[in-house]
């Protein structure tokens, strides 16, 4: 079944670390189809975390998002690199989900 | 309630948040309403963001629509450097937007995400916390009559 467009969903969390992340999941129609092929389909998956405990400023630290020329890619180098990417080879966003879902999972419980 | 826009807050664990997007995700469940919501963790993270003085920004934003930070900090009486800290925080959170404007000196317009007259806690013991100047009227009118 597809999904009702657009899906916008933002969610604050304190990690293990006891950082605050903002948690953002957007997939929207556009009438680009050009820079969104084939359909125009948006979808932007993302985390900001606060730089440090109590900071306040917050800094992305996950991305995953499906504009071209690359299509479906992870920001492999955040929070220091912003372009640089590196491509999934998935065709829709379903499979991008799950990617972003597992790194998450990963993220937000992972002790330092 | 009727005639506000509230900024709906809500709670769930990761793995009901996970279950409802999923729902919507692949079963195509209508999540019009989650436009307006923010979903924390817990009261707990909520509390320790929330501050009297963002409460306070979020206010004087809505009611005295300051043209830059700087405006914004004389207006409520408040250091510059801690006005900005405090609404790059209330932008990370999605509480607001700073806008950027063409001008030569780098200044932003602090706005709301979109214009909400109240911010629903909705926990056990719902909270509400009035934004506009609208809604302290209704919520005189209704305390009077």
């Amino acid at each position: 079944m597809s999904p009702k467009l657009p899906i916008i969903r933002r969610r604050i969390v304190t990690d293990a670390n006891g950082r605050t992340c903002r948690i953002e999941v957007m997939i929207e129609q556009t009438s680009d189809i050009i820079k969104y092929p084939p359909e125009g389909i948006k979808c932007v998956f993302r985390v900001f975390r606060e730089k440090g405990l109590g900071n306040e400023e917050f800094e992305l630290i996950l991305l995953i998002d499906n504009h071209e020329p690359f299509g479906f890619h992870y920001h492999d180098r955040l929070p220091t690199v912003h372009d640089s990417r590196l491509s999934i080879h998935i065709s829709n966003w379903c499979d991008a989900w799950n990617i972003f879902d597992e790194k998450l999972e990963e993220m937000l419980n992972e002790k330092t | 309630m009727k005639k506000l826009k509230s900024l709906n807050i809500v709670f769930s664990s990761h793995d009901e948040f996970m279950a409802d997007l999923k729902d919507s995700l692949f079963k195509g469940k209508d999540s019009s309403d989650s436009n307006d919501s923010l979903s924390f963790d817990s009261i707990e993270t909520f509390k320790k963001l929330m501050t009297t003085n963002k409460l306070e920004i979020l206010m004087a934003i809505t009611r005295l629509r300051p043209k830059s930070i700087n405006q914004l900090a004389k207006q409520i009486n408040r250091e510059y450097p801690h006005v900005l800290k405090d609404c790059r925080t209330l932008e990370s959170l999605g509480f607001i937007v700073l806008e950027d404007t063409e001008s030569a000196k780098k200044q932003f317009i602090p706005k709301l995400a979109f214009e909400y007259d109240v911010i629903r806690v909705k926990s056990k013991m719902e909270e509400f916390f009035p934004i506009s100047e609208k809604c302290n009227k209704i919520l005189l009118k209704s305390m009077v009559s």
